[in-house]
């Protein structure tokens, strides 16, 4: 007859060893995934450009690969913590003889043997107790009742895994999105104007082109590898070309007439009607519809200056966006430059209070008061003056007596500038702590073919009317409590 | 049947299944069907405990009760409650005799010196006259004028109660309810069950039954059986186990479901504890075990502590009965792992 006592302890032992190795082995797939994806990283990350267009910085994947070294580590050394919890929770023979008993159907038997076998009192009924538990145990197998539960590790083993999977999956797909290029949605509108512009003259070879052009231009505008002042290059070269082939658009409908009134001229039959109604579709062309009731070659005439009117919007919309991106990538350019110059101060928005170029100075070391008079002033005076006289250069009038209120030169735009395009009603600008404005006026109205001037009756305008006078004079008791920066004009009333 | 104790523990164990089965078949000669009922009338009397059977009249309770005493070969007396029945009808009383021209206090014992007593009707009687017979079960004992007359071993009280007619009635109190072991509940009959009734009460066939046990040796040998019970043995996560319910049935208790704290206004008391545990031990060795498993804690929950249960008056308004919170209690409570 088996010793129930010792077959209880047989089975406690082999359910310890059970707990710990389906930990670990319900931990080994997720770790493999984590170590396999810390060595792939950077495979992953080229992969990841060439096929979705996103990239991660190398600094960012070699981060990337330790945290994920590190957590495999980590999860390693979790997993083994865990084996050892387990081993000890199953080490417990009331626990194992709660399992034989559930395996058996021993009916609590077997537990309540394993709880009084050392108590100090015994019921009189004990031996009866332990010969049942003998009979119970002499049908057990600890290897066949307990087996190594493969589908219950597995189990454990995929759902640890698809969630090591899942999180690394959002994790990478956060960073992806946090480093996704600046000009993804103007590259993406550029090629929509392409795919409309290829799509109004299909059997033209140059506009075709163009829309090449300028899919080639958005892609270059989405690589990060690709420098700011290359990319607006190519779009400089993108908009001469839109600007051509706008030029040659206008042209066409002025030669249709032409050839129009030239049969008009020659009495010939039905033509003339057919060129008025050619004009009429051309000034329609933004709805694109050419209503071509003429007759003969007027009726072409229309329709053609009916497509040729929809390429004329996407043209002139694409020089607008062109036009916005320029001035981004130059300001960014000029931003890089400068950040470049500063050797690692970070630009920031400046704000009100704040003069952006004083911290320039500060940083170089020569901070000049531009309310004491200097050595050199008049040497700056002229200097400065020669300076404003180059152009293309900036101004440098630091501690200049002349000049207006700014103290230094403009700051470089940062990404808190927004531009509205003509007739635009976007959300009002709130310039109220804006130390500086800058308005870019733009080169030349671009009508979208020929269109309407309407006067805006919306546009917001002074209802009180004011105007510049002289500040009244305040002076305040209290000293102040920082060094304030004095335009020059007004030195003299403050003192 | 011998009341000699078995030398080897297997047989003591054999025995007491053997006359627990023998009276509940004979009892099921006589009564038909109930064999719940009269499993758990026949536990709390080895368990050393009273039962309550709630039913309405002729359902066979005094029958049954009647049946059992006779099948154990122990003296039987009914006690018929009414509202003018005094405490010293049912304890006894000391009345003056003269013997040889001598005059002398002698005391004339009253029908709760039985060693199984029905108390019919309960809730008829004052509170005065059940105090008489509860402190009788408490305490197996009665006190009459100074002097105190034990109550000869095995005593054990069945009382009624009829669910209905509750006016001019005296509802035991909570805390005289607790002193019962187990609250039975007779129902009607299944018309199978009564067709059996009514064949073997109209016809001219009747059964005598006949005693399991020695009626001169029964009571010694139902005290051993009842020391065989407190025998069994129980471990450590089945009594915590046991207490989980006690704890999940009281309002506010660890691990007590929000229903039981919305509809009861208080618990099983420790008195509840010992009867479950006790009943799961009888339990155990009538399925041939000497240790109790949570089948048999589970099985003892509703008799045990159905009137253990003081509901509020939400409960009531909602008809929601102390069996479906226990049932509820049970089904949240998970056993010990």
């Amino acid at each position: 007859m088996t010793d129930p006592v010792k077959a209880i302890h047989t089975v406690r032992d082999r359910l310890a060893r059970l707990a710990a190795m389906q930990t670990l082995a319900a931990a080994l797939p997720a770790l493999i995934v984590l170590t396999t994806a810390a060595i792939f990283v950077r495979a992953l990350g080229e992969q990841s450009w060439k096929r979705l267009g996103f990239a991660l910085a190398p600094d960012t994947l070699a981060v990337v690969q330790m945290v994920l070294l590190w957590t495999a580590v980590i999860g390693l050394a979790a997993a083994v913590a865990a084996g050892l919890w387990f081993f000890r929770r199953s080490s417990d023979p009331i626990v194992a003889a709660e399992l034989i008993d559930r395996r058996l159907g021993c009916h609590q038997e077997v537990l309540t043997l394993a709880a009084l076998a050392e108590a100090p009192e015994r019921s009189p009924l004990f031996p009866v107790l332990w010969r049942r538990a003998a009979q119970h145990l002499d049908r057990l197998d600890p290897a066949r009742n307990f087996p190594f539960d493969l589908r219950r590790t597995l189990r454990q083993a995929a759902l640890l895994t698809a969630s090591t999977v899942g999180l690394l999956i959002a994790a990478m797909s956060v960073l992806l999105a946090a480093n996704k290029p600046p000009f993804a949605a103007e590259a993406r509108q550029l090629r929509k104007i392409a795919r409309e512009i290829a799509a109004s003259s299909p059997a033209d070879h140059q506009t075709q082109q163009l829309a090449a052009h300028l899919r080639a231009a958005a892609d270059a505008l989405e690589n990060p590898k690709v420098p700011p002042l290359t990319k607006a290059e190519q779009l400089a070269r993108v908009e001469q070309e839109l600007k051509a082939q706008q030029e040659r658009h206008q042209q066409q409908p002025t030669q249709a007439g032409k050839g129009e009134s030239t049969g008009k001229a020659n009495g010939k039959g039905n033509h003339g009607q057919g060129s008025g109604e050619a004009r009429e579709a051309a000034g329609q062309g933004r709805e694109g519809a050419g209503a071509g009731q003429g007759k003969g070659g007027g009726k072409a005439s229309g329709e053609d200056s009916g497509k040729s009117g929809t390429g004329e919007v996407q043209l002139a919309q694409a020089r607008q966006d062109i036009s916005k991106l320029q001035a981004r990538l130059e300001a960014e350019a000029r931003l890089k430059s400068g950040q470049q110059q500063k050797s690692g101060l970070k630009a920031r928005e400046p704000r009100p209070g704040e003069q952006p170029d004083l911290a320039r100075l500060e940083g170089n070391g020569n901070l000049p008061n531009p309310n004491q008079p200097k050595p050199g002033a008049q040497h700056n005076q002229e200097q400065g003056k020669l300076q404003h006289e180059q152009p293309g250069q900036p101004r440098k009038d630091y501690g200049s007596s002349q000049g207006d209120t700014h103290l230094g030169q403009f700051p470089q735009p940062g990404n808190f500038e927004r531009f509205y395009k003509a007739g635009e009603h976007g959300v009002p600008l709130d310039v109220k702590n804006a130390r500086y404005v800058l308005f870019r006026i733009p080169p030349a109205l671009i009508s979208a073919g020929a269109g309407k001037s309407v006067i805006d009756k919306d546009r917001p305008s002074a209802t009180v009317p004011y105007a510049n006078l002289p500040l009244k004079e305040e002076r305040v008791a209290a000293e102040p409590d920082e060094r304030q920066l004095i335009p020059p004009r007004y030195r003299e009333l403050l003192r | 049947m011998g009341a000699a104790a078995p030398a080897r523990p297997e047989d003591r164990v054999a025995e007491f299944r053997e006359v627990f089965n023998r009276v509940e078949a004979e009892v099921g000669r006589v009564i038909v069907g109930h064999q719940g009922v009269v499993r758990k009338v026949l536990t709390a009397l080895f368990c050393g405990g009273h039962v309550l059977i709630e039913g309405v009249p002729g359902l066979g309770k005094t029958l049954m009760v009647k049946t059992a005493a006779e099948a154990l070969g122990l003296s039987f007396k009914r006690i018929q409650f009414t509202p003018d029945l005094m405490p010293s009808d049912i304890t006894g009383t000391q009345f003056l005799n003269e013997v040889d021209g001598h005059r002398q206090f002698e005391f004339k014992a009253g029908p709760i010196f039985a060693h199984v007593v029905l108390g019919d009707e309960i809730n008829r009687a004052t509170p005065k006259t059940q105090s008489a017979v509860l402190e009788a079960m408490e305490e197996h004992q009665v006190t009459i004028f100074g002097a105190t007359y034990p109550l000869a071993p095995p005593f054990f009280v069945l009382a009624t109660q009829n669910p209905i007619e509750l006016e001019g009635t005296y509802p035991l109190p909570e805390a005289q309810m607790d002193r019962f072991m187990f609250k039975v509940v007779i129902g009607a009959p299944k018309p199978e069950e009564l067709r059996e009734i009514l064949h073997r009460t109209t016809s001219a066939r009747t059964y005598q039954p006949q005693p399991v046990l020695d009626p001169q040796r029964a009571p010694e040998a139902i005290e051993q059986l009842k020391t065989l019970v407190r025998e069994v043995m129980t471990a450590e996560p089945v009594e915590r186990y046991a207490i989980g319910i006690i704890s999940s049935s009281t309002p506010g208790g660890p691990g007590a479901p929000p229903e039981i704290t919305q509809y009861l206004r208080f618990g099983p008391s420790p008195r509840g504890a010992q009867a479950l545990l006790l009943c799961a031990k009888v339990n155990a060795l009538l399925d041939g075990r000497v240790s109790v498993s949570y089948e048999d804690i589970e099985d003892a929950i509703v008799p045990a502590l159905r009137h253990r249960l003081l509901r509020n008056f939400q409960a009531e308004a909602e008809n929601i009965t102390p069996e479906s919170l226990l049932e509820l209690v049970l089904k949240k409570l998970k056993r010990p792992r």
